[in-house]
């Protein structure tokens, strides 16, 4: 089967259980988006999906296994994880940061100038900071330029946790309107953690409600 | 005289630079403080001494010793490290050195025994001075190489990666495990360069690298623990000024010669709390 199916995942810290059995899938060029309140699991199950977090069930990306597997494998099968802390690395450079993003792929270093010059298409605003280190960069310009790296890596599944998280309104939308110019151009399947429910909606194809480590609820795009 | 003696700090000090220099690669790339850093550097020379005692030629002896060296590393870090790295915090890490710093101590104890060995001189029958040209030979392009490859290559692009946020690095699809060792292995072969050129000066015995250690220390926080052309600034600074310490300053004597490296570091540390050369975070609230 193409695109993301998820079965039974369970998930947790030490003996904490914080997932307790999530069904979920994301078609072809889907966005699906994940409310609920807060502590409810939605983080975990990102990380779940991108091995940051040890979990049992099923996990199949275009038919191939992601459950137990490393961080970085996972990375290199097609999944980007965008986190809540961004993760840009602060010292180096904004370049140097995007070029990072190609060690996922097959052959790091091909292609790359292709690459960047697509994500400035999405990001134009980065293309002023090439050289300077991504750590002094204000907080909206590294969520670019996070998401920018993961989009160098070509991937098949973007995960973006709270991608608005800490964003001036109008700066909100804007990313949101590019979330969806990217799925829309590049196909991307995209699975967003977001609390801004309206602006998640507008862009969303399906949207799972989780509420306790479990679904709590589904609405496709056509019933809201 | 104080030409001969300023080529004799230089000759020493570029041993303190390369060992500070692998102090520095360590922790850039991993984060770590690697108290055993000396002792790996001892080790090698060990085998280094064991393979011109067995007729091979100095300089063949050389490449081999660091090829050993840098493999010493990768095993360190895939074997001991590995099982502490990810679940530990930074104080288990530095007791973690420091047991391996005992430990290797203790092997080399065991397999060449505690006594003084002399090591050869490549230039056995020049003038002091060559030593430290040979020294300054030998540092200069693996110092030059290693900034070559952290600042131009690949390898040095995700090395820096892991170095400022490994978990991002492991989500980008970066090998982080293979970084870390070959980061283990490249100081640990750096270290090696390092105890080759002290022997001569110091004679071999388990323990040469103890005081060394406390001088690269100093080095290191003298040009900034991040900073690798600080730390071989950091290595000759420490090893001139001890020099001419011991020599012109009639109270420092031979006796308290250690703790000129020791004034400086405090003397930098209150000045310029990021060393000569180091960064100060940089990090946009």
């Amino acid at each position: 089967m193409s695109g993301l199916d998820v079965r039974g995942l369970r998930a947790g810290y030490g003996a904490a259980r914080v997932l307790h059995g999530v069904d979920l899938a994301a078609g072809e060029n889907e966005i699906v988006v994940l409310l609920g309140p807060n502590g409810a699991g939605k983080t975990t199950l990102l990380r779940a999906l991108s091995g940051l977090v040890g979990a049992r069930g099923a996990a199949t990306l275009d038919g191939v296994a992601l459950l137990g597997r490393a961080p970085d494998e996972i990375a290199r099968l097609g999944v980007a994880h965008v986190t809540q802390e961004g993760g840009t690395f602060g010292p180096l450079t904004v370049e140097e940061n995007l070029r990072v993003g190609a060690y996922a792929r097959r052959r790091p270093r091909r292609g790359v100038a292709e690459d960047l010059a697509r994500v400035f298409t999405y990001f134009p605003g980065l293309q002023a900071h090439l050289g300077q280190p991504a750590g002094t960069l204000s907080g909206g310009e590294q969520r670019m330029l996070a998401i920018g790296r993961a989009l160098v890596a070509r991937p098949r599944l973007l995960l973006l946790d709270e991608p608005t998280r800490g964003l001036a309104p109008p700066l909100r939308s804007r990313l949101f309107g590019t979330i969806h110019a990217i799925n829309r151009h590049e196909g991307t399947i995209m699975i967003i953690v977001e609390h801004n429910v309206a602006a998640a909606l507008e862009v969303a194809h399906r949207a799972y409600l989780v509420e306790s480590g479990r679904i709590a609820g589904l609405r496709e795009r056509r019933r809201w | 005289m104080f030409g001969q003696q300023l080529l004799e700090g230089l000759g020493a000090g570029a041993g303190y630079a390369a060992l500070a220099l692998a102090l520095v690669l360590t922790y850039r790339f991993t984060g770590i403080v690697n108290f055993a850093q000396g002792e790996l550097a001892m080790l090698a020379t060990y085998v280094a001494w064991q393979l011109v005692d067995s007729g091979m030629p100095y300089w063949a002896a050389l490449p081999v010793t660091v090829a050993v060296a840098f493999l010493a590393g990768v095993v360190t870090e895939r074997t001991v490290m590995r099982r502490v790295e990810d679940r530990a915090g930074e104080l288990t890490l530095v007791a973690t050195t420091i047991g391996l710093y005992v430990t290797v101590n203790a092997i080399a104890a065991l397999v060449w025994t505690s006594a003084l060995r002399a090591f050869p001189s490549p230039f056995p029958d020049g003038p002091a001075g060559v030593s430290a040209l040979v020294a300054a030979c030998v540092a200069g392009p693996v110092l030059g190489a290693v900034a070559l490859v952290v600042r131009h290559t690949g390898l040095g692009l995700v090395m820096r990666a892991v170095a400022a946020d490994p978990r991002s690095a492991r989500l980008s699809g970066v090998r982080v495990g293979r970084v870390l060792a070959l980061g283990w292995g490249a100081a640990s072969a750096i270290g090696a360069v390092s105890g080759v050129l002290l022997a001569p000066i110091l004679f071999l015995e388990p323990t040469m690298m103890t005081g060394v250690l406390v001088y690269s220390f100093a080095a290191a926080t003298l040009g900034g623990l991040d900073s690798a052309p600080g730390a071989v600034a950091g290595g000759l600074i420490v090893g001139v000024t001890e020099t001419l310490a011991g020599t012109y300053l009639g109270f420092v004597g031979a006796d308290l010669k250690i703790a000129v490296p020791l004034v400086l570091i405090v003397a930098v540390l209150l000045l310029r709390p990021q060393g000569l050369f180091g960064s100060a975070p940089v990090e946009r609230a």
